[in-house]
């Protein structure tokens, strides 16, 4: 999936938002569940809609040394998380709904 | 761990700098001796100008080449990709602390990449690409260049202030007000602090690693432009001024204390513009 869209962003920052709200989670480990979800993005799209999402105060952050050595950001959702969340979900619903009707009628078209 | 190119540019850059400070240092003393103009003072700055001229290049080791601690654990092939995202965050107009946490982040994320076995490539991709992602989350581009205003400001003030000390430490018995700087030290200084350091500043993140040459460079140009234009069109009364017209730029107290109080509300404001900037992203 081409990440670069504005639209696959929002999605994504949707996406990431449930994510986190599920599980503290860090930098890395968000782009590996998104790739296993099947987004197929890297460190370069997801970090920069982390900060997004930080910066807007929808995502807390608590510092911890990582296994490895350097100190390692763990995000959480916030109160204006959780809203951001749910107006997600209610876009993303309206939005399916009605693409959803406009592929049918496609469908129904064609097969007149 | 071998020293990649950008750093080797950034460390002979910085000597050859120093070396040039040096002999000009060099020249300047032959003249003043063949005048019979030199005393005790003239030896002592000059000293203390050939000493920072050597100090300069390990500082600039320690600051800008040397590897940190967590650096060190990159791969070169990840660490010329984490360098140019340092240094163009590094040279942004972000907080101190915004600037030291996003590089321990995208120090974890890369050595968390690294040792998952990705390719640098294809975690980072463009590196500039990445740097101004991330930049944009904390300001709309072209907002925060705004400080860099600012910024010529103080450098501008601290400039002067530091070439008027210097002039008049060489002329102690003189008022510290009566010390003059010229028109085309002025000139150069307010290119160097309003359009050649930002311009420097904006360019290191390029992948071309030869702007560093740049501030040296201009410096080189400015001084054989000012000599050719002294051989050639001195008789010109405006090019005499430019020369060697001498400008009082601290005629008396009231305008010391304006420039020193200017840093601090400088400071202030640059720190007021920059929460305002960052509150206006959406």
């Amino acid at each position: 999936m081409n990440s670069d869209t504005q639209i696959v962003k929002g999605i994504l920052e949707g996406c990431i938002l449930k994510i986190v709200e599920k599980e503290e989670i860090y930098g890395y480990k968000a782009v590996e569940k998104l790739n296993i979800l099947g987004f197929e993005v890297n460190e370069a799209t997801v970090y920069p809609i982390l900060t997004r999402l930080q910066n807007k105060e929808y995502l807390k952050i608590d510092r911890r040394p990582s296994p490895f050595g350097p100190m390692r950001k763990y995000y959480s959702l916030t109160k204006a998380g959780k809203e951001s969340l749910q107006e997600f979900k209610d876009i993303w619903d309206r939005i399916k709904n009605i693409v959803n009707e406009v592929m049918e009628g496609d469908e129904n078209d064609k097969q007149k | 761990m071998k020293m990649t190119n950008r750093n080797k540019i950034v460390l002979m850059t910085s000597i050859f700098l120093a070396l040039c400070v040096i002999a000009t240092v060099i020249l300047n003393l032959k003249y003043t001796i063949n005048n019979n103009a030199i005393n005790i003072n003239s030896f002592i700055l000059m000293g203390i100008i050939i000493l920072l001229s050597i100090i300069s290049v390990p500082i600039v080791y320690f600051l800008k080449v040397r590897k940190r601690k967590f650096e060190k654990m990159l791969s070169n092939e990840y660490f010329q990709k984490y360098e140019i995202i340092r240094d163009t965050v590094m040279s942004s107009q972000l907080s101190g602390a915004a600037k030291k946490e996003i590089k321990e982040d995208v120090l974890d994320i890369l050595i968390s990449a690294q040792k998952s076995g990705k390719a640098a490539g294809d975690t980072i991709g463009n590196p500039e690409t990445f740097a101004g992602e991330i930049l944009i989350t904390y300001a709309k581009p072209g907002r925060l260049p705004v400080l860099s205003i600012i910024d010529g400001i103080m450098y501008f003030v601290f400039f002067i202030i530091g070439s008027s000390m210097f002039i008049w430490f060489e002329q102690i018995d003189m008022s510290f007000f009566e010390t003059r700087i010229d028109i085309s030290m002025i000139t150069f200084f307010f290119i160097l602090s309003f359009i050649l350091i930002p311009v420097t500043k904006k360019l290191t993140s390029t992948y071309n690693y030869w702007m560093f040459i740049l501030p040296v460079a201009f410096g080189i140009v400015f001084v054989l432009f000012a000599e050719i234009i002294r051989k050639f069109f001195y008789g010109s009364e405006i090019i005499r001024q430019f020369l060697d017209g001498p400008v009082r730029m601290v005629p008396n107290i009231a305008i010391l204390t304006l420039y020193i109080i200017l840093i601090p509300i400088s400071l202030f404001f640059k720190s007021y513009i920059r929460k305002r900037l960052l509150r206006a992203i959406d």
